[in-house]
């Protein structure tokens, strides 16, 4: 005869990790509402040739021109799938392409920090896809495809643009006042740049 | 399609006026409680249109009739229900067109997209299709998305949910991301 064990469970230490699991849960959730409340609302105006606008998706083609706050995007071709008055963001998912028959390409501008330690970011792609993340205040990520170019400028740290070739890029946006933001990411890349050469005394 | 003629409704006078295809006159009513509707014609008991207008004149030569009204207030229809309210201080009826074209400072606001709306110097309404073409100083509103584009030249359709544009200019998303 098997021998049993007697069971006791101690509930109490059970349900503690539980209690708190759901206390961290209602706080991250409050925090997402709070981080979506908080978003900053940015403008975004587009120049575009020609414009097809059914139900809640906008393609605008013949050559695009996308501004906002944080980015310039030039493209032939960009898909806006837009968002509702319920929507935390306006914009759902957007596509810009380029066209190779033209041999034109995505042209993606981000910019980091202020005056002399501004940097700016270039991208050249054949495809470029921003999908928004309202967990984050003004957050988001652009990613590039296809033949990616990225070009940095740091005027107090090179002393010209550096030239990267990438099979993808993403550029992760946040806050303009954040100096994270725009972070890069890169894959199977390959950079030149020149640093810049500081005189020693 | 031959829609024929339009008819006219006249509270205060005779209480209604048919203008009979064909016949040739004209007639020019000034009043406030006139209006006049299209009937459908594959839609028994609907309309295409409905005009509530201060003033008609009507122009009748043979089988063309054109109707001019003042300080106009229509609703458009799209496949029998009421798509759009169209404002304009003056358009015209042309039934071999099968068209209203309005202008001045025409307002279109569409009765199935709520806030959804399209201010134009001229906008043409044609009938037979349920399209309408803005033309300048075009501005489109969004009430779903909030989206405003700005243009020369807009076609779209009467509840202005399907949109193109051919004429390059601007659009805004005021919520950004």
């Amino acid at each position: 005869m098997v021998p049993v064990q007697k069971l006791s469970i101690d509930y109490l230490r059970l349900l503690k990790p539980l209690f708190v699991a759901i206390c961290v849960s209602c706080m991250g959730a409050s925090a997402c509402v709070r981080a979506a409340q908080e978003q900053t609302i940015g403008q975004i105006s587009i120049v575009y040739k020609h414009f097809t606008y059914g139900g809640s998706s906008f393609t605008a083609d013949g050559g695009v021109t996308v501004k906002s706050a944080h980015f310039n995007l030039n493209a032939d071709s960009v898909v806006l799938e837009l968002g509702d008055k319920t929507s935390t963001t306006g914009i759902l998912k957007a596509t810009a392409e380029g066209n190779p028959a033209k041999n034109l390409q995505v042209d993606g501008q981000f910019e980091r920090g202020v005056e002399k330690q501004k940097q700016t970011f270039e991208f050249l792609a054949d495809h470029a896809v921003y999908t928004p993340d309202p967990s984050r205040p003004s957050g988001g990520t652009v990613v590039f495809t296809g033949h990616v170019t990225m070009f940095v400028t740091a005027p107090d740290k090179l002393s010209g643009p550096s030239e990267t070739h990438l099979k993808e890029a993403t550029v992760t946006l946040g806050p303009s006042t954040d100096p994270a933001y725009p972070s890069i990411e890169g894959e199977d890349g390959q950079t030149v740049l020149t640093p810049l050469q500081r005189e020693s005394k | 399609m031959a829609f024929g003629s339009p008819s006219v409704k006249d509270h205060k006078s005779s209480g209604f006026i048919k203008n009979d295809a064909g016949s040739s006159g004209n007639l020019k009513i000034t009043n406030s409680d006139t209006y006049a509707v299209q009937p459908d014609p594959a839609r028994h008991g609907k309309y295409l249109w409905k005009i509530w207008a201060s003033g008609f004149t009507l122009l009748n030569p043979g089988t063309q009739i054109t109707v001019t009204v003042q300080k106009v207030s229509a609703v458009l229809y799209q496949s029998g229900y009421a798509a759009a309210q169209l404002h304009a201080p003056v358009a015209t009826y042309d039934n071999l067109k099968e068209t209203i074209a309005a202008s001045g400072s025409v307002t279109v606001r569409s009765l199935k997209e709520p806030g959804t709306t399209l201010r134009a110097d001229n906008v043409v309404f044609y009938a037979a299709t349920h399209k309408i073409v803005a033309t300048g100083h075009v501005v489109y509103h969004n009430g779903k998305t909030q989206m405003e584009i700005h243009t020369n030249e807009l076609v779209g359709d009467t509840v202005l949910k399907t949109l193109t544009s051919n004429t390059g200019g601007s659009a805004a998303l005021p919520k950004g991301f």
